[in-house]
């Protein structure tokens, strides 16, 4: 047997990547251009997000403005890309610090074990069984209505579930020798911990942030939508909903609907994202037995 | 006893046509697989003949398409895998040409499977009495409570004791070589023409082994069925199968009479795994061998003898490289036989070739 | 079986106990000084030194938590300082409203989840599929309270298919005698049938808004459930045995993946809370989340505190009693070898 002439692995995954993933890659793209716009799309845009026309209030959509004027007469399509930037913003910070309170109290738990490692597992237990949105609302309560006490709320509600896998993937790992090999040789724990244990857990920790990212952009924007959230001036995207709801059932839709929209297409691709690259780890899925 | 040798090679032999007496007839089966690096042949062009109340043996290392080639039989082969070619026939009738209701009434009544894992073998949130009444009703008119008392016999017979009142069981309250016993009696509910054992007895500790084999033996042998016991085991097949069938990379690379083989196998392959079964019946020198190397990476093309880079005759030699060996036909000590190599019966090489 | 249920029970036990302790902290001494939020910036130092005793402020942390505790338990949720009623009360009336419309709205995602979510698996064209994950991302993706919106906007302003949002029923129909407190019940149970569907009419729309949430999560569940169950070994067994595809779909894979969505009855819960917060906003449902939200506005320290450690409390009753009904239907946890 002489093995003839096969194709490169690298051209193989470079095609499954293209052909077999277009939704991914579509998904990423329609995600890139929103963060684009969100980001640099404030700047570019000659409308002013606070900037009041009298003499245009609750115009439709016209080519001058786009996506048509609030009741002040101010530029709808400036204020939903600030309003998005507000939103996504925030999510992004909810997604982080969640991420990082849950590995540091995963690493915590997990690598000293004992009294902390219960105490820290009850108290999560205790987080979860409070909605998302509730435990927001209590914050927002103890501190005062804003976007900061609604950011707080929602990543305290956000890192249990780190905490919870990367504990567990602690103390899995450490029973594995090739980290007990290194305890011989004198390596602290500390050390063990973050050059060791930690880069195992990466890719799991950012496919669950994606997965979250919609989530909690979806709750910043309810709390909004509740004038718990974001305060006026600011444009957010909830609270602009909130603040065309008046208007939006005697016929000046444009209010609702564009903010609305945006938050709906940016959080359905961060969804599709999140699922397409955890089947790309899992290719289990691909497949469906029993014809 | 001659006679009967005779009788088994010339109807064994690929080239026979089929006559009343065959009840399975397999023709040129492929079976690929869709993987991400293209398709995989698992079953290459796999050609053979069951008789009616025939014991064959399919032997070969895991992955070499036994179980593949099971399930493309009787249509159940999983996707991605896709039976791509070949003819099935049973009596005469291509399966292959069947609709999934017309499929099913064959499976689990005509021809049933013995699976080799009896742990995941069954739906664990319902009981076993119900599970069995299930597949009797599926090719039975019978009525529900006909059916139970059906099923409390067939647990009899394979000797699980108290029957009747084990069938309200779930299948996590029996042990090991029970669930493999349910599973045999759940293949015979429905009096088949052919078992498919695939590797029954793997899962299970020795003593076990031998018990439940002597019954699946019993009963295929009462109810005048013929098996086809798939297995990496040459030590079982031994005084249990007429005839031998050996796989190799998704070929039959030797197919010879189960005594003939044992006294002298015509494939160099076949010679290895025989070299691997421990033999009561002459004394061992030395440790028991492994067959050095793997399969070929199915993924990989190539050209020759798929057993070459293994082979202890053929490694490095020209022909076996380049040149695919089809069927030559050995006559043994025992019998003729049939081997897919260029120097089929020889033991070792000639100095020119 | 006993023993696991005890342990659960602890454990549940442990849990409220932390989630009270936690939102206590929380409403209680984090905002600086309640008496002062509450009394306001006008009232004089008397007022507030009177108020922080009736309060229990000037006790010790765990004292003034161990009484919260104790009267919590008694049912005692203090009493609401905008309205003057007793929380318990106040939540008392708003809960059938809640829970009619959070029930229909997660039955009808169950129903839609399951009855897609297998159609989806099942059927070998893709479309069915790919119809299915398309359908659960946008689901994901909706912001419910603007889904609210745009459905009256479209189907109640525009089409007049469904009334607008006036609440439970239209404006001059009484509510009908109360026996559940479920409008549609007590009305056909008192045979107005006028009532009924004035009723229905009313809870379609906030519930099918409601059931969003809870319809993107369970699709997506139960499809990866099933698709999974399909690979376990004795889906292929069964079908060895002869019986047909459908039949071992039917029998065998749909319910070993219903019986594994026991186990996050208690998530759909909390999303079924969090979606009356925002619908009931939208369509003016009188319930418990609109009466949360107006709380939060007005600084209802004792409403806040009691709906939120409500909200706890009934999730984990509600995961507490899944794990039991889960370990009483699974017959490997009901022996004890799971």
């Amino acid at each position: 047997m002489v093995a003839v002439a096969a194709e490169s692995p690298i051209a193989v995954s470079r095609r499954r990547i293209v052909k077999g993933d277009r939704v991914l890659v579509a998904a990423l793209s329609g995600l890139a251009v929103i963060a684009v716009a969100v980001v640099v799309g404030p700047w570019l845009w000659h409308y002013d997000s606070n900037a009041v026309d009298l003499a245009a209030q609750l115009s439709p959509p016209s080519i001058d403005h786009p996506l048509g004027t609030d009741n002040l007469g101010r530029d709808l399509l400036a204020r939903v890309l600030l309003g998005a930037q507000t939103s996504l913003g925030a999510g992004l910070v909810v997604v982080l610090a969640g991420a990082v309170l849950g590995s540091v109290t995963g690493l915590l738990a997990g690598a000293l074990g004992g009294v902390v490692d219960s105490v820290l597992t009850w108290l999560t237990n205790s987080i979860l069984c409070f909605p998302s949105i509730m435990l927001a609302m209590a914050v927002v309560m103890a501190l005062k209505p804003g976007i900061p006490a609604v950011v707080i709320g929602l990543s305290i509600h956000s890192f249990p579930w780190y905490m919870r896998t990367i504990r567990g993937e602690v103390m899995r790992i450490a029973a594995q020798d090739f980290v007990k090999s290194t305890n011989a040789i004198g390596a602290t724990q500390m050390r063990i911990l973050f050059r060791h244990i930690f880069p195992h857990l990466v890719s799991t920790i950012v496919l669950q942030m994606a997965a979250v990212f919609g989530a909690a952009v979806l709750s910043l924007a309810a709390m909004g939508f509740l004038g718990m959230g974001a305060q006026p001036p600011t444009a957010e995207l909830g609270a602009m909903i909130t603040e065309g709801q008046q208007f939006f059932l005697t016929g000046q839709w444009w209010l609702v609907a564009f903010p609305g929209l945006v938050l709906l297409v940016a959080v359905t691709l961060t969804t599709i994202i999140a699922d397409r690259a955890r089947e790309l780890l899992d290719p289990r899925g691909e497949y469906i037995v029993a014809d | 006893m001659i006679e009967d040798n005779v009788k088994t090679i010339t109807l064994d032999s690929p080239d026979k046509p089929a006559d009343e007496d065959t009840l399975l007839e397999v023709r040129g089966l492929r079976t690929e697989f869709r993987t991400t690096r293209g398709r995989v042949a698992a079953v290459r062009d796999v050609s053979f003949n069951i008789r009616r109340g025939q014991r064959l043996a399919i032997v070969g290392e895991s992955g070499s398409g036994k179980s593949a080639m099971a399930m493309s039989i009787v249509g159940l082969i999983q996707p991605p895998g896709r039976v791509t070619g070949g003819e099935i026939l049973l009596n005469g009738t291509d399966l292959r040409g069947m609709t999934d209701r017309e499929l099913s009434a064959v499976r689990g009544s005509r021809i049933s499977l013995v699976f080799q894992d009896p742990m995941s073998a069954f739906d664990p949130i319902r009981t076993i009495g119900a599970q069995l009444v299930e597949s009797i009703r599926a090719h039975q008119p019978v009525s529900n409570r006909v059916a139970r008392r059906q099923a409390a016999d067939l647990l009899g017979e394979v000797g699980v004791a108290n029957a009747a009142n084990r069938l309200a069981d779930y299948p996590h309250q029996y042990s090991g070589g029970m669930r493999q016993r349910v599973l045999i009696a759940m293949a015979l509910a429905n009096s088949p023409e052919l078992v498919i054992a695939d590797e029954p007895t793997t899962a299970l500790d020795v003593t076990t082994q031998a018990q439940v084999l002597e019954m699946l033996d019993r009963l295929v042998t009462d109810r005048g069925a013929a098996l086809m016991l798939i297995t990496h085991n040459l030590g079982i097949v031994a005084g249990f199968c007429d005839s031998v069938k050996v796989m190799y990379a998704g070929q039959l690379i030797e197919e010879s009479d189960s005594r003939a083989l044992f006294a002298s196998a015509a494939h160099p392959y076949s010679r290895e795994l025989l070299k691997c079964v421990l033999r009561t019946d002459r004394r061992q020198e030395g440790l028991l061998s492994t067959i050095p190397g793997t399969l070929p990476d199915p993924t990989e093309a190539f050209q020759g003898c798929s057993f070459e880079p293994r082979c202890p005759l053929g490694k490095g030699n020209a022909t076996c490289q380049s040149v695919e060996p089809s069927l030559h036909t050995v006559q043994g000590p025992q019998g003729i036989q049939l081997a897919k190599c260029h120097f089929a019966g020889q033991h070792e090489l000639k100095e020119n070739q | 079986m006993i023993k696991m249920i005890l342990k659960r029970f602890g454990l549940a036990a442990a849990t409220i106990l932390g989630a009270s302790l936690f939102s206590f902290f929380l409403l209680r001494k984090l905002p600086g000084d309640p008496a002062r939020l509450i009394g306001g910036d006008l009232a004089d130092e008397q007022t507030i030194a009177t108020l922080r005793q009736t309060m229990g402020l000037d006790q010790p942390f765990p004292l003034q938590f161990w009484n919260y505790l104790s009267s919590s338990l008694h049912g005692d949720l203090g009493f609401s300082y905008s309205t003057g009623q007793s929380v318990g009360t106040l939540v008392q009336t708003r809960l059938p409203a809640t829970v009619e419309l959070g029930m229909s709205g997660v039955f009808t995602a169950v129903v839609l989840a399951t009855v897609f979510g297998a159609v989806a698996v099942y059927r070998k064209k893709r479309g069915a599929d790919i119809l299915l994950r398309a359908a659960s991302s946008l689901a994901m993706g909706s912001p419910p309270f603007w889904l609210a919106l745009v459905a009256i906007l479209l189907l109640s302003v525009n089409l007049g298919i469904f009334p607008g949002p006036e609440g439970r029923l239209s404006p001059g129909i009484a509510p009908p005698p109360t026996f559940t407190g479920f409008y549609t019940l007590d009305a056909l149970k008192s045979g107005q049938f006028g009532t009924f569907f004035d009723a229905v009419r009313h809870l379609i729309l906030p519930a099918f808004t409601i059931a969003v949430g809870p319809f993107a999560f369970l699709s997506r569940l139960f499809r990866s459930q099933l698709r999974n169950t399909l690979r376990e070994p004795f889906i292929v067994v069964a079908r060895s045995r002869g019986l047909t595809r459908g039949s071992v779909f039917l029998h065998h894979a749909v319910p070993n993946s219903l019986l594994s969505l026991i186990a996050v009855t208690a998530m759909l819960v909390a999303e079924a809370m969090t979606g009356s917060v925002l619908v009931e906003k939208v369509f003016g449902w009188p319930g418990v989340g609109s009466l949360t939200v107006d709380a939060i506005l007005q600084k209802d320290f004792s409403v806040v505190q009691g709906v939120i450690l409500l909200s706890a409390a009934l999730y984990v009753t509600v995961s507490f009693l899944a794990d039991v009904v889960y370990s009483a239907v699974d017959p490997r946890i009901r022996a004890g070898v799971k």
